[in-house]
């Protein structure tokens, strides 16, 4: 025995699912369990083929024996055995195999080199033998180590999550006027903890298919840090804006929703593709980006190409920091719209408008 | 402004939108505005219910007749003695009518008075829209425009053929039109309110009609006269002269409240004299007529601005702060507000504005100013609840974006304070029209900012200004801020 090889039987993925060690050459394939690699595979026969290990014998003695054929009957040069190596022969069977594709009959021999994918009824096999070299040793990959359970202390995420609510519960509470009912307060509290829970969940699931994890808790963090965030910083920038005076803030809005979404879905896509992490990340940007053009591109005849037309936080009047200017110097500002608004004017526009009477 | 004409179903909706709004106090724009009556245009959104009354409707017209007063002799004596003045106008696409008016012939030359919005799309389009005329006995022609008057909504037009030309009116039809123009009744000879007269024209496209009516005097608070006629004016009937007992005109049909009964409106009969004096011997417009609108609207715009910043501000009454309120001389104001014993934000309303628009297009009506005043108390509330209720009210303003007549808003805000003022957040927008250079819409918005649970959320609208006139405007506005009492 000294030519070591392992046979291993790969799924539609292409991982590795099982590994057979090849103790004695030849090695039989089939149903039957006097095989020496049993495959219960019902599309296969009782012995479906045999491994050679081939000593080099000249290739005529080979081609002597029925080859791969052609569809005209000649044998395929190509399917000759090398030198030395392992060489498949097909015995008597309905289905016969393909190597990497390749239509081998019931009868045929084929050399079967390692980078070759064999399919005998469904089951696909991969051979390995000491004749390849064996690829260096890996690096292990970050998300391919275990998953810390320690990584946030556990109190974290229910922490987050109260944070979250109590953040819902007093925007709705500052939004309305003490006049809606707990009904009402209830609702606006839990649909959108609701729609995180939706939104965990299937991403979780998602991981579940790829990974074999319900990664809920995870993906939920994930969620909650990124609204959390956002929510905070639309909170933030209005009021900044008005206490600074600098309405111009608000054009950031768009930007770092935008970017916090994308950021929010790499992060996501990062537990459930940990190897493509870098890909994702390229993807998402351009969508990020394209999104952003697209908004730029819908506005190209607004004053400003993001953010709103005017500043409409209205903060308590102690928070102002900057002091109100005269009437006059606010009319000599206004001159500086007239030129723009000139050019505006020159272009042309489609768009159907109202009569101007439905804008109050 | 709808151009809905009023079938049966339809008036009876609108009476209850009217009562109901009147129950309420809350007037909104749309039902209280003077809507203008072109004729039906097939774009409009009248095509499923056209109101071409079927043969086998008789229920409708007899119904119409009980309500109306009884028939006098007069109406048809004054008929057959002005049909032969009478036309339809016709607006020509592709040889199928865009829309249609009325007309009347009011000199021997062939002029002929209808109004500017029965011929706009030819003004603005010459090169699509053609002008046809055709008399009752179903006789027409070509007809040309001299010049309109934008502002009284008039156009004087002239008929092509010439009167007694055999070969272009072989009938005599013109000769038979301009045999006995009509004249208008003289300005020194005021008439009396309850005054029969008698208002013509052939109301969609369906036959020409004689209406009888009464007339009520010049309609109150507007900027420009405008006779209050009490009869059934309808589309396609703009244009139509309205003439009294002697035959003369007095005005001409312009517009008619919608959701309303029998409330009309006409152009003083001067204006169109005026109009024919000045413009008699004019060369007939070639080419798109937006340097002569634009040119119109410009020193509408002036007049108009001039007088309304020569008013000083009504003030509303308040404890803390005075806040710019425009007199009523050509304005109409409504108040409305939360009941008292509401548990959150108490605001009151005040919404004030000329419900006389100049109708330029389809798609632009423009000449008229507004104001709005919102006042809040949230001391009910607290600071942070009424900043957030006071953020949204004043988010909720709605700018208009660009569209093919205007460009989108462009916006200038500051904090501002003049001297003995409160501080405010001041924001001006202005969109510019595309095809009428030099004229803008102008909105300015302004807040209170001095107080945490109280505020007042100012709106100034003027449609159709000059920038000059714009930022005088906003001066105007913005200095209509104060203490109540000096600090």
């Amino acid at each position: 025995m000294d030519h070591a090889a392992v046979i291993e039987i790969v799924d539609r993925d292409g991982h590795c699912r099982e590994v057979h060690k090849v103790r004695a050459w030849p090695l039989r394939i089939g149903r039957s369990p006097d095989c020496d690699l049993v495959l219960s595979d019902p599309h296969l026969a009782g012995a479906h083929a045999l491994l050679h290990w081939d000593r080099g014998e000249p290739a005529a003695d080979l081609a002597a024996a029925p080859g791969t054929e052609r569809s005209d009957g000649t044998p395929d040069p190509g399917a000759s055995p090398a030198a030395g190596g392992p060489v498949l022969e097909l015995l008597p069977s309905q289905n016969g195999a393909w190597l990497d594709g390749r239509r081998l009959a019931a009868g045929s021999r084929a050399a079967w080199p390692s980078s070759a994918l064999l399919q005998i009824g469904t089951t696909r096999l991969r051979l390995r033998t000491a004749l390849d070299a064996l690829p260096a040793e890996k690096p292990l990959n970050r998300a391919d180590e275990p998953v810390k359970r320690d990584a946030r202390p556990s109190w974290a995420l229910p922490a987050l999550l109260v944070l979250w609510a109590l953040m819902l519960w007093g925007a709705n509470w500052a939004a309305n006027d003490g006049s809606a009912s707990w009904v009402d307060t209830v609702s606006a509290l839990l649909a959108p903890i609701g729609v995180a829970l939706i939104w965990a969940a299937l991403w979780a699931l998602v991981t579940q298919l790829f990974r074999h994890w319900f990664a809920f808790g995870a993906h939920l963090w994930r969620a909650l840090v990124a609204t959390v965030a956002m929510q905070l910083l639309d909170l933030l920038l209005p009021l900044l804006g008005y206490m600074l005076n600098a309405p111009r803030l608000l054009a950031l809005e768009p930007v770092l929703m935008s970017v916090g979404a994308a950021l929010l879905l790499w992060w996501h896509a990062t537990v459930v593709w940990p190897r493509a992490s870098r890909r994702v990340a390229v993807g998402i940007g351009a969508m990020c980006l394209v999104g952003l053009a697209l908004t730029v591109g819908r506005r190209t005849e607004q004053q400003y190409w993001l953010g709103p037309s005017y500043m409409a936080t209205l903060a308590p009047p102690s928070l102002r920091l900057v002091s109100p200017k005269p009437v006059d110097s606010f009319i000599d500002g206004m001159d500086k719209l007239e030129a723009p608004l000139l050019r505006q004017a020159e272009k042309r526009n489609e768009q159907a408008g109202g009569s101007g009477d439905n804008e109050e | 402004m709808s151009r809905k004409p009023l079938t049966p179903g339809r008036a009876a909706v609108g009476a209850v939108l009217l009562l109901l709004s009147a129950a309420l106090g809350l007037p909104t724009a749309a039902q209280t505005r003077p809507a203008p009556l072109p004729a039906m245009t097939p774009a409009s959104p009248a095509v499923p219910t056209q109101p071409t009354v079927p043969p086998g409707a008789p229920a409708t017209a007899a119904s119409q007749a009980i309500s109306s007063a009884p028939v006098s002799a007069s109406a048809r004596r004054l008929y057959d003695r002005s049909r032969a003045q009478l036309l339809q106008v016709r607006t020509l696409y592709n040889g199928s009518q865009a829309s249609v008016g009325s007309g009347f012939v009011v000199s021997a030359e062939g002029h002929v008075i209808t109004n500017y919005h029965v011929i706009s799309q030819h003004a603005l389009e010459p090169e699509r829209y053609q002008l046809k005329f055709q008399t009752p006995e179903g006789d027409g022609g070509d007809i040309e425009l001299l010049d309109f008057d934008a502002r009284r909504d008039l156009a004087l037009l002239r008929i092509v053929a010439k009167p007694g030309d055999a070969k272009a009116d072989p009938k005599g039809v013109v000769a038979r039109m301009t045999g006995t123009p009509l004249v208008f009744r003289k300005a020194e000879q005021p008439l009396a309110k309850g005054e029969r007269i008698y208002s013509m024209g052939n109301p969609h496209d369906v036959a020409f009609a004689v209406v009888e009516g009464t007339y009520n005097g010049l309609v109150e608070r507007s900027f420009d006269p405008l006779i209050y006629y009490s009869g059934s004016i309808n589309p396609g009937m703009s244009g139509g002269p309205v003439i009294d007992e002697d035959g003369e005109i007095v005005g001409i049909n312009v517009s008619t409240m919608i959701f309303a009964q029998q409330m009309s409106f006409l152009v003083p009969g001067e204006h169109a004299a005026a109009l024919l004096a000045r413009s008699r011997n004019a060369t007939p417009i070639k080419g798109a007529a937006w340097p002569k609108l634009r040119q119109q609207l410009m020193a509408y715009q002036d007049e108009l601005s001039r007088n309304f910043l020569a008013q000083p501000w009504r003030t509303l009454t308040h404890p803390r702060y005075r806040f710019p309120i425009p007199q009523e001389e050509y304005m109409r104001c409504w108040g409305s507000g939360s009941s008292a014993d509401e548990q959150g934000l108490q605001m009151q309303r005040t919404q004030c504005r000329m419900e006389h628009a100049l109708f330029i297009s389809e798609s632009l009506q423009t000449g008229y100013f507004g104001v709005t005043e919102e006042v809040y108390d949230g001391s009910k509330l607290g600071a942070l609840r009424f900043s957030a209720i006071y953020s949204a009210s004043f988010r909720n303003e709605r700018l208009g974006g660009p569209d093919r007549d205007r460009t989108a808003p462009y916006c200038k805000e500051d904090f501002v304070q003049q001297k003995d003022g409160p501080p405010l957040r001041a924001v001006a927008c202005l969109r510019a029209y595309r095809k009428l250079e030099g004229l803008f819409d102008l909105t300015v918005l302004v807040t209170n900012v001095d107080a945490p649970t109280e505020g007042a959320l100012g709106r100034f609208d003027a449609r159709g200004v000059s920038f000059a006139n714009a930022t005088q405007l906003t001066r105007h506005y913005l200095q209509g801020f104060a203490w109540t009492t000096p600090r």
